[in-house]
């Protein structure tokens, strides 16, 4: 493969995966799995044929690593979000409010797995319902129903939490 | 997403507030170099993993190869089966084989006399009388008994260590010649390292000790193995039964002189049919007996003497004519066969073009395709890339 090519493709695919990895896997081994994942993707690269977005298939690849990893490991659950030491510490994006992502931290960790992924790939990531279906292994129509029922769910956690914090 | 969605979200600043989440688990320079020089890392092991066997093209080659090796082995085997292979000459190995064999059977001449025995039952309903009993039909043919000579067939086998295949049978075939005998039968086969001959020779008994003693004259006599058999008894009592027959023969030729009717003169005409079938196989009989006592076969092994030096006692040396001679001989071994080999890859190549060339065109459209199908997906991936970025 090309590797201005896939240097480019790097650029804009190693933010989303290294997201991905990062909200399930523990944090000091997040480079190692991130790393894997990028070189499987360049592995990969020669065979991707245009028949989805490009992030939609990194983020596929991704699942199937994350997937493994457990599988390898045969551990069923992840780290709970909010023990998860960005948070805790203050990750890259949480400028001085760091209450408020502790908070955060306890809302999403109130929320089903699935429902904090399709947050992730819809409102973060910017996949459209059937570029997550595809990711997720659902239909177009189940993610955009659980999408509404996260949405429900993180209004009302948020207030939920607010309210035990006043 | 949909602008409904979106809204729905950015309302009441939830879609803040999950940014904000998220972005505690974006990426900051260090990792991202971190990172990246993994990647490279990993990337580079799998390239070096990957060298010994030079992408998949290595496995295609030794696939290819395989099937050719196949193809050939099927060919050589089919050419082979229809005898086409034995005419080639390799240069290096000039081999001159060739097979006279003109060995007579006589197998089916031992028949028994049950046709015989038929038509005396059916004479007898006739009121002819049944041929002499085989004794007395014997006594009565020759009269006084003469003096027998004894019948013995002599055959002797034996082999020749010899200094030349070739030379030696040319010489025991004249020899046999000379004698007054005959050649049989002959093979002769000449290989780099293996040189075989075999006669089957008919020499006049009378002469047979002579040339058997005369054998030493071209080479040493390995093996010699002669042995006889006597059928004086058999031959006998085979010519009395025929002298009996032909008795029998006179007598109806006798009754068919004085026949007055049609029937009878059919009658003894079949029964003579029958007598003169008889007569032939025994006459058939006595004639191989005869050939076989009057030419005692010899059949000869001829092996190449042996020019490697053979040091039975290690602790004596050998001479320095004889280490040269062995030194000559292995160059000329080794030349030999790396020329054979040469000789064999030739015509294997011979054998293997056709499907080599049909490997190579397959093997070339593969090679197109799969360019082409490598071109689309690099330019898919390009416009990947491309969308990825303008969205970003």
């Amino acid at each position: 493969m090309d590797s201005d090519l896939f240097g480019q493709a790097y650029d804009v695919l190693f933010p989303a995966v290294y997201r991905y990895v990062r909200l399930r896997v523990p944090a000091e081994e997040t480079e190692d799995v991130t790393a894997e994942i990028m070189a499987r993707i360049w592995k990969a690269s020669g065979k991707f044929a245009g028949k989805s977005s490009l992030k939609t298939w990194a983020l596929k690849i991704a699942a199937n690593h994350v997937a493994d990893y457990y599988r390898r490991r045969k551990q069923v659950t992840t780290v709970p979000l909010n023990e998860q030491p960005a948070l805790i510490a203050g990750g890259p994006g949480l400028d001085d409010s760091v209450p408020e992502a502790l908070l955060l931290g306890s809302v999403f960790a109130r929320l089903p797995e699935n429902q904090v992924a399709v947050m992730e790939f819809r409102l973060i990531e910017g996949l459209s319902a059937r570029e997550t279906a595809e990711v997720m292994g659902a239909t177009p129509q189940a993610v955009d129903s659980l999408l509404y029922r996260a949405k429900q769910n993180f209004r009302r956690a948020w207030e939920q939490e607010t309210a035990s914090v006043l | 997403m949909e602008d409904r969605e979106l809204r729905s979200w950015e309302d009441d600043g939830d879609l803040g507030r999950v940014k904000n989440f998220f972005a505690a688990f974006s990426p900051d320079e260090a990792a991202g170099e971190r990172v990246r020089a993994k990647t490279h890392a990993l990337t580079q092991e799998r390239g070096k993993a990957k060298r010994p066997l030079k992408m998949p093209r290595l496995r295609y080659i030794i696939a290819a190869a395989a099937l050719v090796l196949i193809c050939a082995a099927t060919v050589n085997i089919a050419a082979r089966g229809d005898g086409s292979y034995g005419n080639d000459n390799f240069a290096a190995a000039p081999s001159a084989s060739y097979v006279e064999d003109s060995v007579k059977s006589y197998e089916e001449m031992g028949q028994t006399e049950a046709a015989g025995r038929d038509v005396g039952n059916y004479l007898a309903d006739s009121s002819v009388s049944e041929p002499m009993s085989e004794p007395q039909a014997a006594a009565g043919a020759t009269g006084a008994a003469a003096p027998r000579e004894d019948k013995i067939i002599y055959t002797m086998e034996a082999q020749l260590r010899v200094n030349s295949v070739a030379e030696a049978m040319r010489g025991l075939e004249a020899k046999a010649r000379a004698l007054g005998g005959y050649v049989a039968g002959s093979r002769q086969s000449n290989q780099d390292y293996w040189q075989y001959g075999s006669l089957t020779l008919r020499i006049p008994s009378e002469e047979f000790t002579l040339f058997s003693d005369a054998l030493a004259e071209w080479g040493t006599v390995t093996d010699r193995y002669v042995y006889s058999d006597d059928v004086t008894e058999s031959y006998f009592d085979v010519e009395s039964r025929l002298k009996s027959w032909q008795a029998q023969e006179d007598r109806y030729l006798e009754f068919f002189s004085a026949a007055e009717t049609v029937e009878e003169m059919i009658l003894i005409e079949s029964a003579l049919d029958e007598v003169r079938r008889e007569k032939e196989v025994l006459e058939g009989q006595l004639k191989y007996w005869d050939s076989k006592v009057a030419y005692s076969e010899v059949r000869l092994e001829l092996t190449q003497q042996s020019t490697d030096v053979a040091v039975t006692d290690p602790w004596q040396p050998v001479s320095f004519s004889r280490t040269l001679a062995a030194a000559k001989n292995a160059v000329i071994k080794t030349v030999s066969v790396a020329w054979n080999g040469l000789n064999r890859a030739v015509v294997f190549l011979g054998y293997a073009l056709p499907v080599l060339i049909l490997l190579l065109v397959l093997w070339l459209a593969a090679r197109a395709w799969l360019r082409r199908r490598k071109a689309r997906r690099q330019a898919a991936l390009a416009q990947a890339v491309g969308t990825e970025t303008q969205k970003e």
